[in-house]
């Protein structure tokens, strides 16, 4: 292959795919009109009536049978253990123990609908820009921008977590994007800053919030403070959920849902360091809950890209196979294992875990890297 | 012609974002970045949308910002990635489903060649041989001479073919 330009190299160019549709365009237009509005360099307001009428357009548009092109609808079949559904688009659906129930509401060209009615699924989406791919859960829509993620109805809602990718969040009352890593329970409780305690308020006029500390967190702290750090954290405000949190660490308390919005509160303000005591937390107490995968993943990214420490990244990703041998993460917590042991110098052990990769995962969309990480290029 | 109002900035973005990200992925080869690059262009349109007379104009001028933006990202990435601050992309990834595995291959391996290069002469060989433009295009894309473009072709494609033929 020595001509750039040859017929195959253009061709290969040509399956490169965009994946951008009209929930990730509106998406980005709402994000740059809450920057532009930021840089205070605009005088015309936002208007929320077009957008809600763009996407009320849309939902209307999605729900006319007549804009649905039967002929390009993929089939559906159960999955050979009973316990899902494959879809001749690579897509998959697994339910996670035997209570939970899927069903099918519409198998389109343009949409795959499906009602959680029970329990708990996985979801594994092959991306087409062309086909929206939605999870319903009562009044909770949940939809992919993205390809892996799990969806658990609750009592009042869904608790949904992203492995890969991003899935977009609809409730009666708001809307919400989830990228890889982060997970939140559905609908969102708000709790706007109401007559926050004096103390608190000062700590959150801070214009830099300090470092936490790395002791455990004990302390107790109003239930207006937890109540505000969790509708921050929940909400996506990490900046302003980390500065409550710093001004009163007992904010969060011992379970894993808290030590996981703890987490992505310091790392997604900008604090990678102080979210790896609280990953650790979880995986070192609640390796049974269904964050501990997720948790020892992220770790082993942070420790991996934005700690420089890749020896314990490389035992991170390790962990989440251990925890979970089979599990959606297994495939990229390897590859990533592989990368880390590389940069850490350990040769010997990025080329067996990238052997193991390979044979595991033939077709394993990280197999460039692992083959490259395993030396074998 | 009216010149296109704040007002229509909406209308703007909605119509021309998916090409300004088409643009930018085709350029960077990761879609990591895609969502900033697309707020950061639209955000520096914001300001000079009323300044544009021509509306005619506002797809070239869109993918001039595009353009200047992506470069600006690429040679973040490449200082962030020579003190191992960013990871080495999986540059497959963003071929469709319906790629051979071989052609994965051959566009990742494209891509990796295509870091080595400056950033100004990697945007004038995607805008060629990728996005299929023409030269006179490529050059007011890139705000330089018709004969810059050729020069940066030239050398861009050299160094790739250098680099290429060791695989």
């Amino acid at each position: 292959m020595s001509d750039p330009t040859s017929e195959g190299v253009e061709k290969a160019f040509r399956h490169i795919q965009v994946n951008w549709d009209v929930a990730r365009t509106e998406d980005n237009l709402r994000l740059a009109r809450q920057k532009i509005r930021r840089g205070g360099r605009t005088r015309i307001a936002v208007s929320a009536l077009l957008l809600g009428v763009g996407i009320a357009t849309g939902v209307s548009y999605r729900l006319l049978p007549g804009a649905r092109e039967a002929a390009r609808a993929p089939s559906v079949v159960e999955d050979s253990s009973g316990h899902g559904l494959r879809f001749s688009d690579g897509s998959s659906a697994r339910l996670l123990d035997d209570r939970s129930q899927v069903e099918v509401v519409a198998v389109a060209a343009r949409a795959i609908d499906l009602r959680l009615t029970a329990g708990r699924g996985e979801f594994d989406v092959v991306p087409d820009p062309g086909r929206t791919f939605t999870v319903l859960v009562d009044g909770i829509v949940v939809r992919v921008l993205g390809t892996r993620f799990r969806v658990e109805r609750e009592d009042r809602g869904a608790y949904v977590s992203v492995y890969r990718g991003k899935v977009q969040v609809r409730w009666p009352g708001g809307e919400r994007v989830l990228a890889e890593g982060q997970t939140a329970h559905f609908p969102e409780e708000v709790a706007e800053p109401q007559a926050l305690p004096e103390a608190e308020r000062t700590s959150t006029v801070e214009p830099a919030a300090p470092a936490l500390p790395a002791a455990e967190i004990s302390r107790p702290a109003a239930p207006v403070s937890r109540a505000r750090f969790r509708a921050l954290a929940t909400r996506g405000r990490y900046a302003e959920a980390y500065r409550v949190l710093t001004g009163a660490p007992g904010v969060v308390d011992s379970g894993a849902e808290d030590l996981m919005l703890a987490a992505d509160a310091a790392r997604l303000s900008g604090h990678p360091a102080e979210a790896t005591p609280y990953l650790e937390r979880i995986v070192r107490q609640y390796r049974s809950d269904v964050r501990a995968p997720l948790a020892a993943f992220t770790l082993g990214r942070i420790l991996l890209y934005e700690l420089g420490r890749p020896a314990e990244a490389a035992d991170a990703f390790a962990l989440v196979r251990k925890i979970l041998p089979e599990g959606p993460l297994s495939s990229d917590a390897l590859a990533r294992e592989t990368e880390a042991a590389y940069r850490a110098g350990q040769r010997e052990r990025a080329r067996g875990l990238a052997e193991a990769y390979m044979a595991k995962y033939p077709t394993g969309r990280r197999l460039e890297s692992v083959r490259r990480y395993g030396q074998f290029e | 012609m009216a010149p296109v109002g704040p007002v229509d900035f909406d209308r703007v973005f909605r119509e021309h974002a998916a090409y300004v990200a088409a643009i930018g992925l085709k350029i960077m080869g990761r879609d990591d970045d895609l969502d900033d690059l697309v707020q950061e262009v639209f955000i520096e349109a914001h300001r000079g949308l009323r300044r544009l007379r021509d509306p005619g104009a506002l797809k070239s001028w869109l993918a001039r910002i595009t353009v200047r933006r992506t470069i600006r990202k690429l040679r973040r990435t490449r200082v962030l990635m020579l003190f191992g601050l960013e990871a080495p992309s999986d540059y497959a990834e963003i071929a469709d489903t319906s790629a051979t595995p071989d052609e994965r291959a051959q566009m990742a391996l494209a891509y990796r060649s295509l870091e080595r290069l400056p950033a100004a002469e990697r945007v004038v060989w995607v805008l060629r041989h990728v996005e299929g433009e023409s030269l006179d295009d490529i050059a007011q894309i890139c705000a330089c001479s018709k004969s810059t473009v050729q020069r940066r072709l030239r050398l861009a494609q050299k160094t790739l073919a250098q680099r290429m033929s060791h695989v």
